[in-house]
């Protein structure tokens, strides 16, 4: 798989904070924790996952900021954990956006739900993925 | 001629004889018919003019571009995403180009229900004559089924169900995918996706209409019981206001999609007699169900939809209820987005892609939505489906794995949250059980209907055979919106047929 610097670009409209929170929900979405090969940023994911919520009404845009921060403060709540989904360690982040997929509340599948897909798009929309899928010519 | 809307830098007053907002399966198709009868036509696309140069099938380039809300439109609750095209074509421009006539059952519903004889006496076949024509509309050749199609297919023939190889708006594709879901490289009249823009939309362009793009409607604009015009604005790709576009016509047709005319003439506050404008929704909600085979299946290469069954879909004996199962795949990112669960197993699945087969379940709905304009200029889509909708989508469920299993996938999965598989000889108990429960399940949408249905009684519909708005005068609809009901099959001939039908009743009987 090849991956150039033009891919990774730092972020223009997520904070620096969202954009931290963001990679790491899309690395423990989209990749096994012992996955090999390049990561969600390392393909420019982060770049392409910044472009496209630039892209959204700013509803939409806000709901999902607002999810990322629910995502980085909800171990307090969710998992009795006084600490940040960033200082978690990989396999404890996995464990709890699983929690988040599996709640009772519709708002939290809601917003497991959305970053997921925004993890899909950044991580399998990166020209790096889709030229392993589909050759570098329909890169 | 095409008028970008950002290339203008001042406001602009038209006058025509009719205003035809959007340029979609309807309004693409009034826009020609009102054009070549001799009047004078102004078009209002909310959405860009594209070139074949524009479709790079990266989802990232085109999500944005397509579809509403960069394709992450959602019902209020968000429990179901809905993808509305939008730009010259609208969403004949990413959609699978299956061409289904309007099925006569559907027809006698309409008129038994809604008193719409006419219609069912015609079984609107000039309508349709004249469209499939203009369409290119042929039925796909053995040739044509790539290998998910004949997956299908072989799953179908072995459990004895029904199903056959379907009509398409597509000539003589040169190196189809299943990125057709983000546009084709190669549409042009007579080679590739026949969408609106490379049929009607030229042909109205050639009779003299003017196509405004980028220019979002935002009032229909009304004096003493009658439409005078329209009011837009340009809106650029960063979502920035531009110059107003006044056009003041004698007529206005609404084809701008069954959430975006609703919203239109809720914005506009137009009479509505019946109180019904905006409600009545119905989507084609679609659940998946993806398979995985030993060998490769190469699902993204070739025509993506081109059979289906209809095992399940007896409008004959049930106009009002059941499902289609159909083939489907997409680019890689779309692909992930619709596979369950996370991390190490949804990267496992990944790495299958040309080892998946997916399907969908599309449901001939009977819940019934609204949609009202928010605040922000987005309609809020309140769409909650009843007990009996999500029963037959756990049924189609359990058949579309059971097709799959038939046709030889080792393990099937359904996009739950979580991942939720069946192997050969498993129990597919695990998907009745988990049923259908709002934001645990991927539900997507792409045929909203019915939210400005007609009917001869001006007490349960807002416009009448004809497409007349009730209680305006000169107001007319050609979209989605019409459908009294959920229409069961794949919308796009319906659509182009009654924009026709509406179009040459208001050619004929001019001035209105």
């Amino acid at each position: 798989m090849v991956v150039t610097p033009d891919d990774r670009e730092e972020p223009r409209c997520l904070r620096p904070t969202e954009a931290e929170v963001l990679l790491a929900v899309a690395e423990r979405m989209v990749r096994g924790v012992e996955d090999e090969g390049p990561g969600v940023a390392e393909v420019g994911g982060l770049k392409i996952m910044d472009a496209y919520l630039a892209t959204l009404p700013a509803a939409l845009a806000g709901q999902l900021r607002l999810a990322l921060w629910a995502v980085q403060w909800g171990p307090l709540v969710f998992a009795g954990r006084p600490t940040t989904f960033t200082r978690l360690g990989p396999r404890e982040q996995e464990a709890y956006l699983r929690g988040w997929g599996r709640s009772r509340l519709a708002l939290r599948r809601q917003a497991y739900r959305a970053l997921r897909n925004l993890a899909c798009l950044g991580y399998y929309g990166s020209r790096p993925l889709r030229a392993s899928f589909l050759g570098e010519e329909r890169a | 001629m095409i008028v970008r809307g950002g290339e203008l830098r001042q406001d602009v007053v038209e006058e025509c004889d009719v205003c035809v907002v959007g340029t979609g399966a309807g309004g693409a198709v009034a826009a020609k018919e009102l054009a070549e009868a001799g009047r004078a036509v102004v078009a209002l696309e909310a959405g860009p003019a594209f070139s074949p140069d524009d479709f790079t099938n990266r989802e990232s380039d085109l999500l944005p571009r397509l579809f509403w809300e960069s394709g992450f439109r959602t019902t209020a609750d968000q429990a179901i995403l809905i993808y509305q095209g939008r730009g010259v074509g609208g969403s004949t421009v990413h959609n699978q180009c299956y061409a289904v006539p309007t099925p006569q059952p559907i027809l006698d519903l309409w008129a038994e229900r809604f008193g719409l004889r006419t219609l069912a006496e015609s079984g609107l076949r000039e309508e349709l004559r004249r469209v499939q024509e203009c369409l290119g509309v042929n039925r796909a050749t053995e040739g044509d089924l790539n290998g998910l199609n004949r997956v299908v297919r072989r799953g179908a023939e072995t459990l004895g169900w029904r199903g056959a190889i379907q009509c398409h708006n597509r000539i003589a594709c040169p190196g189809c995918t299943a990125a057709c879901v983000l546009g084709c490289p190669w549409s042009a009249p007579g080679i590739g996706k026949q969408s609106m823009a490379v049929t009607y939309v030229p042909r109205a362009l050639a009779a003299g209409a003017r196509v405004y793009t980028d220019c979002l409607a935002e009032q229909v604009l009304a004096e003493d019981g009658r439409v005078v015009g329209v009011s837009g604005r340009i809106v650029g790709d960063d979502g920035r206001a531009g110059p107003a576009v006044t056009v003041r016509s004698r007529a206005v047709v609404l084809a701008a999609g069954a959430t975006h005319s609703p919203m239109l003439w809720r914005a506009s506050g137009l009479p509505d007699l019946a109180g019904q404008a905006g409600r009545n929704l119905h989507l084609h909600p679609a659940i998946f169900v993806g398979g995985f085979f030993a060998e490769e299946v190469c699902a993204y290469e070739g025509i993506p939809q081109a059979y289906y069954v209809d095992e399940f879909l007896d409008l004959a004996r049930d106009p009002e209820s059941g499902y289609l199962l159909m083939p489907i795949f997409a680019p890689p990112a779309m692909v992930a987005g619709s596979q369950g669960g996370m991390g190490v197993e949804h990267r496992a699945k990944m790495r299958r892609f040309w080892n998946m087969a997916a399907m969908l379940v599309l449901l001939h709905d009977r819940t019934a939505g609204e949609v009202w304009p928010g605040r922000d200029g987005r309609p809020v889509i309140r769409y909650r489906l009843e007990p009996r909708d999500r029963t037959l989508l756990v049924e189609g469920l359990l058949h579309a794995t059971e097709l799959l299993l038939a046709a030889g996938a080792e393990e099937v999965g359904v996009p739950y949250c979580e991942s939720v598989s069946v192997r050969r000889g498993g129990d597919l108990g695990v998907f009745s059980r988990r049923g259908i429960v709002d934001n645990d399940i991927l539900i997507a949408a792409s045929h909203p209907q019915s939210t400005l249905r007609m009917g001869k009684d001006p007490r349960e519909s807002v416009v009448d055979e004809r497409g007349r708005a009730h209680g305006v005068r000169g107001l007319y609809v050609a979209d989605t919106s019409l459908f009294p009901t959920s229409v069961g099959v794949p919308p796009t001939l319906t659509t182009a047929a009654l924009a026709d039908w509406v179009a040459q009743g208001l050619a004929a009987e001019w001035p209105p």
